[in-house]
């Protein structure tokens, strides 16, 4: 489910194919095939062995392209957008193609600067690439030897800013050149008829030729300090490239290769027989350069990782699933003994209960609502209220004031002390006299509220006298200490300023009937509190 | 990189795996919180009751005291009709006995039909029903004394009652004639009669456990 830890790393030349199988770092099995139908037979058996192993192809090749480009610094689809567009620009032909970042510009519009890098003929890695995708096996990409050099420089810390790496390779002596550790140019040239006796001579050429080309491309210039590094193969390499140096004037240094070979866990003796191995355990350790393959050639490799992606997360989903589901589970499972514990408390607290409830006296209903009922009774006693005290407070203010003859009296017992008293209204159109703000009602205690409706007996048609025996009559009743307010509803006679008035001069001395001076008050008295004698009175 | 149905075949059985995952992983996450929210309610209510039992152990001293202070009141409650079904022939029969022994004029009256109430003046009802029939009173009377008389003469009978409403009215510029024997105003009167019940009571009473 996790990664497959096998991989293996192809190198492919003009002639050849040398494949070998890693295990993590180790490297754990190679072989090698030459361009026959039978080796492709080979190949394709070889893979089918490991079918499943991840797949990184190394091209060693004559046909490769490089060019040194700057584009405006931009990021995300349109940093792609342009590159894309540079590629084809850069070699609209060739299938392998990639940008490799070198860095940014120093200058003020910092551009960023690519290497553009193409294999320009890949007619001799069409007949592996045939039976890769034949076998379906998981291609992860294709990638040009020279820039695992640029990971050897890197890693050997070489420091020079103009460095010419000259590598004796199965395919021929790779020239590398690179500026302040990043590749610029690479050229392979094959040894195939160069005799032992011609290796100095043959080497000296084509350092030369390499010189020639980085100037003339302005890679480099006449003063530019050169470095040559060879790796220490042999003391006939030590010799050859220290004539060049001494020849050309370069700078020389030799690099202890081996070393170098057994640091990165790959066998010396391996290196002699075949360099190309240090480039692929390079690779195999982790440095991965830029891809020149496109998508499709990968697409097994990717659909590996989607399947391994989706496998991954099966796997934490089913984990974090069943850990949550276990932990809910020992919660409950938890509650479950509290439950049984707190049921056994239950139990014995109710069978102690009922030992002593054996002793109550035997009630049809629980003790609480025994209790409520009495007060329910209580309560409804103690609100019982008769209209004789509303009789027994008007009866005195009717001995004081004896022109006031009373029509209508209402007693009502409410919770609303703003209880209006819809009949009994005087059918006059005297307005009701202005009233005082309303008090705050306890709705859970009962008040006795009165309305009386009167009238003053002899009427003249003397309204002054009329309103002052009115007010009398209420001044009367307020002062009474079983009456808590008094309102004048409506008044003899209605000398509101908004309010129309009519009448006659004559109305005094008139001896025709006059309409009756009514008046309506309402009163309220105050709540009476009976001492709670529940055993006593009920 | 456009996907082939080749390409999703190869994709089928981990697509289904991870479908499959989801659904059971959500199932069994799903029946273990079930099983973990029904013990965690159980516990509580198991947890309440055990509080109540220990409240009621507390409490049983206060409890059966209680019950001797309010049984007997209960009991009279009982007996005298505040409890159970109304006693309107006995109402009407006290109003007849007071029609006589005070000598009024004739009292009319309507008895409405019983109905639920709940007053704002008793806001603690605990598991009981409270009922209330509104009787309307009308009379004539000779003077105040025959309405109060009536209503003392009521407050002797055993089932609560509230006197709600009174009015007392006469024509205007009508004089009180004490010669002749003559209804000189008329009263009108609504009372509560207020009767309570307790529905498990009922329940007992109706199933013949009582």
């Amino acid at each position: 489910m996790l990664t497959n830890p096998k991989k293996i790393i192809l190198c492919v030349t003009g002639q050849s194919l040398t494949a070998g199988l890693w295990y993590g770092t180790k490297l754990q099995n190679y072989a090698v095939f030459n361009i026959s139908d039978q080796d492709y037979a080979a190949f394709g058996e070889f893979l089918a062995l490991y079918s499943g192993s991840n797949i990184y192809l190394i091209v060693d090749a004559v046909e490769e392209d490089y060019k040194l480009e700057s584009i405006p610094h931009t990021t995300g689809g349109a940093r792609r957008e342009i590159i894309d567009r540079k590629l084809s620009q850069f070699n609209r032909n060739s299938v392998y193609r990639a940008a490799h970042f070198i860095n940014r510009a120093t200058d003020k519009r910092k551009d960023d600067n690519f290497l553009f890098v193409a294999l320009n003929n890949a007619d001799f890695l069409q007949g592996w690439m045939n039976v890769i995708q034949a076998n379906q096996a998981p291609l992860v990409g294709v990638y040009l030897l020279p820039m695992l050099s640029q990971t050897i420089v890197r890693q050997l810390k070489l420091m020079a800013p103009h460095i010419l790496l000259c590598e004796p390779l199965s395919s021929g002596l790779r020239q590398t050149y690179l500026h302040n550790g990043r590749l610029r140019m690479s050229r392979l040239t094959p040894m195939k008829d160069v005799k032992p006796n011609q290796l100095a001579y043959f080497y000296l050429v084509e350092i030369e030729k390499t010189q020639r080309y980085l100037t003339s491309q302005r890679l480099i210039s006449n003063e530019s300090p050169l470095q040559l590094v060879m790796p220490s193969i042999d003391d006939s390499y030590d010799k050859i490239a220290k004539s060049i140096s001494q020849e050309q004037e370069l700078e020389f240094k030799s690099v202890d290769i081996f070393a170098y070979a057994k640091s990165i866990n790959i066998s010396s003796d391996l290196i002699k027989s075949h360099p190309e191995f240090l480039h692929m355990q390079l690779l195999a350790n982790g440095n991965v350069p830029d891809n020149l393959a496109p998508a499709t050639f990968s697409k097994v490799h990717s659909l590996n990782n989607t399947r391994r992606a989706i496998n991954i997360v099966t796997a934490c989903v089913a984990t974090i699933g069943v850990i949550l589901a276990t932990y809910y589970a020992w919660q409950g499972n938890q509650q479950k003994d509290q439950l049984q514990m707190i049921s056994v408390q239950t139990r014995s607290q109710q069978s102690q209960y009922e030992e002593i409830a054996k002793n109550f006296p035997a009630a049809p209903i629980p003790s609480t609502e025994l209790k409520i009922a009495a007060e329910i009774a209580q309560n409804i006693k103690n609100n019982n209220q008769s209209p004789r005290q509303l009789m027994q407070v008007l009866s005195s203010a009717f001995e004081a004031s004896p022109e006031i003859d009373l029509t209508r009296m209402r007693w009502v017992q409410t919770s609303d002390r703003e209880f209006k008293d819809d009949e009994g209204g005087a059918n006059n159109t005297q307005a009701p006299a202005p009233q005082p703000a309303p008090v705050v009602s306890d709705p859970t205690k009962l008040v006795q509220v009165g309305f009386i409706n009167a009238e003053i007996k002899g009427f003249t048609g003397d309204y002054r006298a009329a309103l002052n025996s009115v007010n009398k009559f209420a001044t009367q009743l307020r002062q009474n200490s079983l009456v808590e307010n008094v309102t004048i509803l409506q008044e003899p006679v209605n000398v509101s300023s908004l309010a129309n008035l009519q009448g006659s001069t004559t109305d005094e001395s008139a001896t025709t009937e006059r309409p009756p001076a009514l008046f309506k008050l309402k009163i309220i008295l105050k709540p009476i509190i009976k001492p709670s004698n529940m055993a006593a009175s009920i | 990189m456009s996907m082939t149905p080749q390409d999703w075949r190869k994709l089928r059985y981990p697509i289904i795996g991870l479908g499959a995952a989801l659904v059971l992983v959500g199932l069994l996450v799903s029946f273990a919180d079930q099983y973990r929210t029904k013990n965690e309610m159980a516990l509580q209510t198991q947890q309440n009751a055990l509080n109540q039992a220990r409240q009621k152990l507390q409490s049983s001293g206060l409890e059966k005291e209680a019950i001797s202070q309010y049984l007997p009141i209960y009991n009279d409650m009982l007996t005298n009709g505040f409890i159970g079904e109304e006693r309107r022939i006995e109402w009407i029969e006290t109003l007849r006995q007071i029609h006589a022994q005070h000598k009024l004029f004739s009292i009319d009256y309507s008895i409405g039909q019983q109905e639920n109430y709940k007053p704002s003046f008793l806001p603690i009802l605990g598991s009981f029903v409270l009922h209330r029939s509104v009787m309307s009173l009308k009379l004539d009377m000779l003077h105040e004394g025959d309405m109060l008389a009536l209503i003392d003469g009521l407050q002797e009978q055993t089932t609560p009652f509230i006197v709600r409403d009174c009015k007392i009215t006469r024509p205007t510029g009508a004089q009180v004639n004490s010669k002749n024997v003559a209804a000189n105003m008329q009263a009108e009167c609504e009372i509560d009669w207020i009767t309570l019940r307790d529905p498990q009571l009922s329940e007992a009473m109706s199933a013949g456990a009582l």
